[in-house]
């Protein structure tokens, strides 16, 4: 068997152990103690974009992407799914709450339950709509056109972008563009990326998104995955370079 | 120990994560692995099928909507043709997924609109582009923008001239070196970004499922 | 004796003293004695005194009938107060005057039920309401009676005002007719007193001078119906008859009464009018008539009272004359710096009395004190002159007056405005008095004949602390020296050589003032600005000099009164100031904000109209019209065969990927994914046709699948379009169309392990895996290559990731077709060693290689060639119209941020 195939499959579960580790541990030590973490204007436009729809009265949409969880992108989903929640209970007192679209029905699901839960644990559980969260499409195409007409058809004055979306999310920029309202977001898509780096003022490039946690909510969990994230990065990277240095003398 | 149906949903949650991540390193559990996948699979499925009562809802909710004004009632009419041609797909999947009505509707209903859309993407995409610079200005939008045109002239031989030498090269090593290595680095970012929400979900501490 | 609390500031006073030494109001009351009744030498102590005594220990100013809401002042209480030390002989109220007021017990005993206070305080004419006694009452003098009652409701009407004991008028009994024994046996009135009735209707001397007022006839109004009528005359020598007590001869009113007979204003309701009639008093020429008690008192010689007179007059009276008598005589020995305790038991235990004033024990310091904490400021003193004590005049009345100057209560000044006015203080005429006045009376009205003795001290007030207490010892004497009156005793020693030199040292006003001076406290800024010291001008008080005695108001005759006219005079608005609070920059910017946003709240805001085409709008259908212009014209000229890029060189990618299907054999079995979207299916199907046919030449067979929800249909949408350009439409090309995978790069995966088991059958014809010609056990080993067909780099990745080991572990070679856009993609992993995708197709254009490497004679204006070429040049239409149009909006942003104010930007108007 290749050595490196054998390597890898040994070095993934190794790694896999040492982060969880890694991640109990930051997790208890955040609980005492918060490093600061750096500022991303992305999630600070969130949080003025959601305090002015709360303010207005106007309606949010959270457009979850169109993969599901089984998908390499749905982990995406679920990071768009933890940010829902959080806005969920901030703007559950406004006059229009929060819409969740995604193009996924596993995803659909999980935002009709995140929202419940935010409400619940906001003690607004009455005013909980489980149409709310909904299914706007099951093709990337068809998701992009039944989240282009919730824009127009529920007033929505913001469009937070944070799942996978490809191309197609030029479409929802575009509408709500045509109705004056504002779109931020991110995307673990290159495509979704490259086309929310041209519409939005401040865009959440690649892995930011999976910080959204962090930065809008007091998870100690969150601020822990945050530092073992940085770890790993720092160990891939000495790892490529280790490897490149290796493949260059030849070792690999 | 006070139980709950959160409680529950988190023990369900996390023993099928750990069954299926640890089915992939360790020899025995391939067996449950592979159950616990077929499980999901059959749960997609069904999943599919309420998201899909979700959509019906949500239209058939909006055709009967009364309230509001006429500004803010939304139009009921696009809503009207997606129940329709629901309605029809069904009735026509129904008898044959693949027979030739099928067809028709996916040749000639669903290839125009969603290339219609296509279409319109591409033209969204290049208006964005022009006002990109107006939008924001800075030294990065300006890197953006000149490493798209390049790749864009020279991702295909020049209209009426071929291709050009310093073009293909300038594409080559800005597709193979830079904008290789941002899309590794945002990739693997993205992978540890996944690995740890879902670890975070194994743990427990995240519960996307309620509770 | 305790320090005295003043009743006006509430500041104790040493004991002795008459008038507070902060605000000069009286500390002691004035107290009208009764007038002196002959002494008897009978040893019980008479009954109005032992119930004036008795009384005093109450509260004498209560209730009483004329006025529920007066009270006593606390001269007058301490005077009760003082009373109580001494022991009280209690003496069974006579019946006479118990039944005067209805009651059983002496108004000193007990406190008369008040009237309604809201209501006026019965007046004597009022006497309807209220029983009156029989021998008060005549059958003709009910009118009479009631008239000088109804004179009463006016001065009564004054006493309201006062704090003056406003003793209930007792409701004297009506008189009957018939005989005064007879009246008397029925009525229980004294002797004296039906010694009055024996000498003529006992109401009539009453009711005589009907025109007078009530008050005229007792001579002391309320005082008299109080301290002169609870014990009756003894005889009617003793008492004056009521003529003497009234004017009605001279049409006096009983406010010169007052002025004749000083009486105490204490006591007096006329007091104020006394103030305000400046009328001198006339002499009274006493008619028959008066009491024989009374005349008695006339008859009897300055100084030489007769006790022994057997009038008929009380046997208290004649004790009084004659303890008068050893009064004067003890008095004369005093020196006048001697002050007469009147408090002090008498040396003869059989005289003793509880006022010791009347035995003239007392020291003459004492006395003086005394007088000045009792005897309220009256008003000049020349005019009250201290008459010189007649014989049955007691020195206490003789020179009641003198006293009034001591100490004078603010309550008492600010009630009786008119006191403080001297010239209303005029001396009063003597009351000419007849043979039947008595001496002591004559004295103080200032007869002829009887000598009177000026006050020698400055004008002494009607009223209590209506003088400076000072003055009253600073002149002396205050009273004279004239041999007292010893009709109703001995002057007290100590008040009649009370003066203001002799005032005890105890009385001496301290100058001392708290030796410790407070520093102003500074107070803090926001206090500072609440206080309107600024609206007040102070100065307008400092001129209200203490001297100043109000005149109007409900202070009327009160000193020292904080003046309002000239405090409103000297009111200005407060001064303007401002509370400046610190505020931050950033509270400021805001607060001018809001300020703006409130003044432009009325402007008018002109609407911004919609813009009908937009910048943004104006662009994309700019974009639109050249994308759809060029491509449409690129479609309309085609490429041709001298196209550049059937000259250049295929990529790698492409003749790997054409190798790999020219080593496919014949009958070898392809796994053809196709992933992409039918959005897609164009531009892939394009891509696909090229492959496909190869395929078909080749006798390759393919098992299709796709991971898309349409899989299906795209698979048969592939297979009609490659039967339409080629092959035999009545017998088509098959594929195996597996259909939809579900479960993405999880399916994927349990695909590449276990494809039977994933999907067993064909969708479209329902063959198995056996059917087709596969093993069903064998797996991915079934397909020589596996060709993946998609537009996104997600499942470029999966399919490289997921697969492809697994590919690589069984020598299976893995392509890829897929889109511009995720080339990019796809290149690491073929230029990877070992690579994981040995071949891959990126965009039209790389297909057109393909298409000419496979197909050199293939004709130029094919589909693919066709949309490679319109492709080509709607790319370089979009790259120069983002080069173009970028410029012109940078240009144009430039410009319209250079006419817009600093500090805004233009990002609003490029996004509209």
């Amino acid at each position: 068997m290749n050595l490196f195939f054998l390597s890898a499959g040994l070095l993934a579960p190794v790694f896999l152990v040492v982060f969880f580790i890694l991640l109990l541990v930051f997790s208890g030590l955040a609980k005492k103690q918060r490093r600061e973490l750096r500022e991303i204007p992305g999630f600070l436009q969130l949080r003025k974009v959601v305090g002015q729809a709360v303010e207005a009265g106007s309606r949010l949409q959270i457009a979850l992407g169109s993969r599901g969880l089984y998908d390499q992108d749905g982990a995406s989903a679920l990071a768009g799914l933890t940010i829902l929640q959080r806005i969920a209970q901030a703007a559950s007192i406004s006059d229009s709450p929060p819409i969740a679209t995604s193009g996924d029905s596993q995803v659909a699901l999980l935002s009709q339950d995140t929202l419940q839960t935010a409400y619940r644990s906001a003690k607004a559980e009455n005013l909980y709509n489980p149409l709310a969260g909904r299914l706007a499409g099951v093709t990337p195409l068809s998701y992009a056109a039944g989240a282009m007409a919730a824009i127009h058809d529920e007033q929505v004055s913001a469009t937070i972008v944070l799942g996978h979306v490809g191309g197609e999310v030029g479409l929802l920029t575009a509408a709500t563009e045509q109705t004056r309202g504002q779109s931020l977001g991110g995307s673990d898509n290159l495509s979704g990326q490259s086309v929310l780096y041209m519409a939005d003022q401040e865009p959440i490039i690649g892995e930011e998104i999976f910080a959204g946690g962090a930065y809008l909510s007091s998870n100690p969990s969150h601020h822990a995955s945050l530092q073992v994230q940085d770890i790993a990065r720092w160990v891939v990277i000495v790892a490529i370079l280790l490897g490149a240095v290796a493949r260059m003398v030849g070792l690999l | 120990m006070k139980f709950s149906f959160s409680t529950i949903n988190a023990a369900v949650a996390i023993s099928a994560g750990l069954i299926v991540l640890l089915g992939y390193f360790l020899p025995g559990l391939e067996f449950i692995r592979s159950t616990v996948l077929g499980w999901a699979s059959i749960t997609a499925g069904f999943a599919l099928l309420a998201g899909v009562l979700n959509l019906l809802s949500v239209h058939w909710a909006k055709i009967t909507r009364t309230g509001g004004t006429a500004q803010t009632r939304p139009l009921g009419v696009y809503s009207v043709v997606l129940l329709s041609a629901f309605l029809v797909t069904l009735i026509v999947a129904g008898i044959a997924d693949t027979s030739a009505w099928a067809l028709w509707i996916y040749q000639y209903v669903q290839v125009p609109v969603e290339t219609s859309l296509l279409a319109l993407l591409a033209v969204t995409l290049a208006a964005a582009s022009v006002q990109l610079l107006r939008r924001r200005f800075d030294v990065y939008t300006g890197l953006f923008m000149a490493a798209a045109l390049i790749a864009l002239i020279a991702s295909v031989p020049l209209f009426g001239v071929g291709e050009v030498s310093l073009l293909s090269q300038a594409r080559g090593w800005l597709i193979q070196v830079p904008a290789m290595a941002g899309i590794r680095g945002i990739l693997m970012g993205v992978a540890l970004g996944s690995i740890a929400t879902g670890l975070r979900i194994l743990m427990g501490a995240d519960r996307p499922y309620g509770g | 004796m305790a320090d005295i609390r003043c009743p006006m500031c509430g500041k104790t006073n040493t004991a002795g003293r008459e008038t507070c030494r902060y605000c000069n109001a009286r500390l002691t009351p004035l107290i009208a004695q009764p007038p002196a009744a002959s002494r008897s030498g009978a040893e019980d102590v008479p009954d109005w005194l032992s119930s004036l005594r008795d009384g005093s220990q109450q509260d004498l100013g209560q209730e009483s009938s004329f006025d529920g809401e007066s009270e006593a002042p606390d001269w007058l209480s301490r005077l009760g107060g003082d009373a109580a030390a001494a022991p009280a002989q209690t003496e069974a109220v006579p019946d006479w005057f118990a039944n005067l007021d209805g009651a059983d017990q002496s108004p000193f005993a007990s406190p008369v039920e008040p009237a309604a206070p809201a209501q006026p305080a019965a007046s004597m004419s009022d006497a309807g309401d209220t029983p009156l006694p029989d021998w008060f009452m005549t059958s003709d003098s009910s009118n009479s009676t009631l008239d000088w009652l109804k004179l009463q409701d006016e001065q009564v009407a004054f006493s309201q005002q006062t704090e003056l004991i406003q003793p209930a008028a007792p409701d004297l009994p009506a008189a009957p007719a018939g005989d005064a024994a007879e009246w008397q046996a029925e009525t229980d009135v004294p002797d004296w007193m039906a010694g009055i009735q024996g000498q003529g209707d006992l109401a009539g001397w009453l009711s005589e001078s009907s025109e007078t007022p009530a008050a005229d006839r007792f001579g002391l109004g309320d005082i008299g119906s109080n301290t002169f009528s609870t014990e009756p005359a003894a005889e009617e020598s003793e008492l004056e008859s009521a003529e003497w007590l009234s004017d009605d001869q001279t049409g006096q009113s009983i406010d010169d009464w007052f002025a004749k007979t000083q009486g105490s204003a204490a006591f007096s309701q006329s007091a104020p009018q006394a103030a305000h009639t400046p009328a001198q008093p006339a002499p009274v020429e006493h008619s028959g008539g008066l009491p024989d008690w009374l005349s008695s008192l006339n008859e009897a010689s300055p100084g030489s009272p007769e006790p022994d007179q057997d009038d008929g007059s009380p046997d208290w009276l004649d004790r009084v004359r004659a303890r008068r008598q050893a009064d004067e005589d003890r008095i004369a020995q005093v020196s006048p710096n001697e002050v007469v305790n009147p408090f002090v038991l008498s040396d003869d235990p059989e005289n003793d009395l509880s006022f010791d004033w009347l035995n003239g024990s007392s020291t003459a310091d004492e006395q003086e004190a005394l007088a000045g904490s009792v005897f309220a400021a009256a008003s000049e003193p020349e005019q009250f002159a201290p008459a010189v004590p007649a014989d049955d005049t007691p020195d206490w009345l003789r020179n009641l007056n003198n006293d009034f100057g001591a100490v004078r209560s603010p309550a008492v000044t600010a009630r009786l405005p008119e006191l403080d006015d001297e010239e209303h203080f005029e001396a009063a005429a003597p009351v000419s008095g007849g043979q039947d006045e008595p001496d002591w009376l004559a004295e103080l009205t200032g007869t002829p004949g009887t000598p009177v003795t000026p006050v020698t001290t400055a004008s002494v007030p009607a009223f209590i602390g209506d003088e400076d207490p000072l003055e009253v010892f600073d002149e002396q004497p205050v009273y004279s020296q004239a041999a007292p009156d010893t009709s109703f005793g001995v002057t007290p020693d100590w008040l009649s050589s009370l003066s203001a030199e002799d005032a005890p040292p105890a009385a001496q006003v301290s100058e001392a003032e708290p030796s410790e001076q407070l520093e102003p406290a500074n107070l803090p800024t926001w206090l500072e600005a609440m206080r309107p010291v600024d609206a007040v001008n102070l100065e307008a008080f400092d001129e209200a000099s203490e001297a100043r005695i109000e005149n109007a108001g409900p202070l009327a005759g009160l000193r020292g009164a904080l003046p309002a006219e000239i405090a409103m005079q000297g009111v200005r608005p407060p001064a303007p100031y401002t509370i400046k609070l610190p505020i931050s920059a950033d509270v400021e910017n805001r607060l001018n904000v809001l300020k703006s946003l409130l003044e432009s709240e009325n402007s008018p805001t002109p609407q911004t109209q919609k813009a009908a085409l937009s910048s943004s709008l104006l662009v994309r259908v700019a974009a639109f019209f050249i994308l759809v212009l060029v491509a449409v014209l690129a479609l309309y000229i085609g490429p041709d065969q001298s196209s550049p890029v059937l000259q250049m060189p295929a990529p790698a990618a492409v003749l790997g990927f054409h190798q790999q299907l020219l080593n496919l054999s014949s009958g070898s079995h392809v796994l053809l994914a196709l992933d992409f979207e039918p959005g897609y299916s164009a531009e892939m199907n394009t891509m696909l046709q090229p492959l496909l046919v190869q395929l078909q030449r080749q006798g390759v067979f393919v098992t299709a699948v796709s991971s898309s929800i349409s899989g299906a249909l795209i698979i048969e949408q592939a297979q009609n379009d490659l039967a339409a350009s080629t092959g035999d439409p009545l017998n088509p090309w098959r594929v195996q169309n597996l259909g939809y995978l579900p479960g993405g790069p999880a399916g994927l995966l349990a695909f590449a392990l276990e494809p039977a088991r994933i999907i067993p059958v064909d969708v479209i014809e329902q063959k198995t895996w056996a059917d087709a010609g596969l093993n069903p056990a064998a797996g991915m080993d079934n397909f020589s290559l596996v060709i993946v067909a998609t537009d996104s780099t997600r499942s470029v990745s999966t399919w490289a990731e997921q697969v492809g080991p697994l590919l690589q572990q069984n020598e299976i070679e893995l392509l890829m077709v897929s889109s511009a856009q995720s080339a990019a993609v796809i290149e690491p992993f073929f230029t990877t060693y070992p690579p994981v995708v040995d071949g891959y197709l990126g965009g039209l254009s790389d297909a057109s290689y393909y298409l000419l490497a496979n197909q050199p004679n293939a004709a130029a204006n094919g589909p693919l060639r066709m949309y490679e070429y319109a492709y080509s040049a709607a790319l370089l239409a979009v790259v120069l119209f983002v080069v173009i149009g970028g410029i012109i909006n940078l240009a144009a942003a430039s410009l319209g941020v250079r006419k817009q104010p600093k500090g805004r930007s233009g990002r609003g108007e490029a996004k509209a």
